[in-house]
């Protein structure tokens, strides 16, 4: 990007590096561009300056500029990005249509940001996708912040991010603008354990019964882990779950309702979490019901 | 300080004239749901004040545009959005008296220590007189019921309900449930 840092005219020079900036016997020692680059960066950060940084062919003396002697005058007006740890450290802010920013993992990550000129069909499709799917996630949080806890290795993803992206590949059914969501295929726990064997759901009263079979001769069962069930109701958007319920070898599990006034639809849901709370199962779909009595 | 711009010259342009009703017709709504915006959507987001999340929810969800101008589909308004335990089997009975009664429940399997102390806002609205009433006595979750007067004005006028909840300390909200409509018995 630069040429050869050659300071020619040491009068130049010596004006645009003036104080605070870095001295001119370091450009004038002959170091690569690339490093002199960097001491320059380095004074200019230390001072948090906004300036920005384009090619120029005009000379221009301020105490906000630098100029280079070299065949183009590198001319800094606006740097909208901060370097808080030097040019070596990580980016904040953005440049043009750029923007840096450090996430969770302490990963510097860049990416551009264009003009948004509308949305167009295919993009209408996934807007509604991702729309479902949020609404869909919002009362079971607490549920899936455990269920899918266990991001995939190479995957930087929260819980929410995978329970989003698993859902949206497989749970949305129809297309736009009919899209609605797949309850037989929605999931709200994934991981490794077996999946539950012979999980049935029927409703008594005012109570939803889960059973399932204990099945510990499978390897990766054990009797202690717990079952984690889920009652949602697509009519409210509304849940109800346990995710520590009873013992796997229990084989039962009852979910009590509240007083309704009006017929309710119900989507069942059961998984498996280890004692540790470390591993679990796949979510599995156990059936609708309908709740109408008052 | 700032200086305030000067009265607009330009006519209005006839494309903008629909968008210009809606906000109004929204605006109006949220003016008169004023206090109650302010609690139920105060945590929302740092960089809106609690008006212009309402409007930017509402205006989305539930403002109909019909060839007679914009209508409020009130089953889709919240006065409140937030991630408190939302309210079950909430209803809405009118009595006789101008009384009016709503009630909810508490499933067995929430935590009545957590959630049960939550300061309940049960909000009337007046279609006709667009008028926003609220009880303004402390009501906990673990009521269940709450029982109260309105105006004789409102005798024969249809009246929109909404039921939300407040944590004891005021910093976590649920979102707003629609009790339905109904008329206020004489």
């Amino acid at each position: 990007m630069f040429n050869t840092c050659q300071a020619k005219d040491k009068q130049i020079v010596d004006k645009a590096l003036a104080k605070p900036w870095q001295s001119t016997d370091k450009v004038l020692q002959g170091l690569w561009p690339c490093q002199c680059l960097l001491n320059t960066l380095n004074g200019l950060c230390e001072t948090s300056l906004s300036s920005k940084l384009i090619f120029s062919k005009s000379l221009f003396y301020s105490p906000h500029t630098i100029i280079f002697n070299t065949s183009y005058y590198i001319l800094i007006q606006y740097i909208m990005a901060r370097l808080p740890n030097g040019f070596n450290g990580g980016m904040k802010g953005r440049i043009g249509n750029i923007v840096y920013y450090t996430n969770k993992w302490g990963n510097t990550v860049a990416r551009t940001i264009g003009v948004k000129s509308g949305s167009k069909g295919g993009e209408f499709a996934n807007q509604t996708a991702t729309a479902l799917i949020t609404y869909l996630l919002k009362p079971v949080k607490p549920f899936i912040r455990i269920g899918f806890q266990n991001t995939p290795p190479g995957m930087e993803w929260n819980y929410h991010n995978y329970a989003s992206s698993v859902n949206k590949l497989n749970a949305i059914k129809g297309t736009y603008p009919n899209q609605e969501v797949d309850y037989e295929k929605v999931m709200f726990a994934k991981g490794e354990m077996p999946l539950p064997a012979n999980a049935q759901v029927a409703l008594k009263d005012n109570e939803i019964e889960f059973t399932w079979d204990a099945d510990l001769e499978t390897a990766g069962n054990y009797s202690r882990d717990q079952v984690m069930v889920l009652a949602f109701f697509p009519q409210s958007m509304k849940a109800m779950f346990l995710t520590s319920g009873a013992r796997r070898v229990e084989e039962r599990e009852v979910l009590t309702l509240p007083r309704f006034t009006s017929s309710m639809v119900i989507e069942t849901y059961l998984a498996f979490i280890s004692d540790d709370r470390m591993l679990m199962s796949d979510s599995v779909y156990t059936g609708q019901l309908v709740w109408d009595k008052k | 300080m700032r200086s305030i711009p000067l009265r607009r010259s330009k006519r209005k342009k006839l494309k903008a004239l629909p968008q210009h009703l809606n906000l109004g017709r929204m605006s109006q709504f949220i003016r008169d749901a004023k206090e109650l915006i302010a609690i139920g959507f105060k945590a929302n987001n740092p960089k809106l004040d609690p008006r212009s999340m309402a409007m930017k929810y509402n205006m989305k969800n539930a403002l109909v545009k019909t060839e007679n101008g914009p209508l409020i589909n009130y089953a889709k308004i919240k006065l409140s959005r937030g991630s408190r335990e939302r309210a079950w089997s909430e209803e809405m009975i009118f009595t006789e008296g101008n009384k009016v009664t709503v009630n909810w429940d508490i499933p067995a399997m929430l935590d009545l220590k957590l959630i049960g102390y939550d300061k309940v806002y049960i909000v009337l609205y007046n279609e006709i007189n667009q008028s926003m009433m609220y009880a303004k006595q402390h009501i906990s979750r673990s009521d269940l019921t709450y029982t109260g007067t309105v105006s004789a004005e409102y005798i024969g006028k249809p009246i929109h309900g909404w039921i939300f909840f407040v944590s004891a300390d005021g910093k976590e909200v649920s979102d707003s449930d629609y009790l339905g409509t109904g008329m206020v018995l004489a």
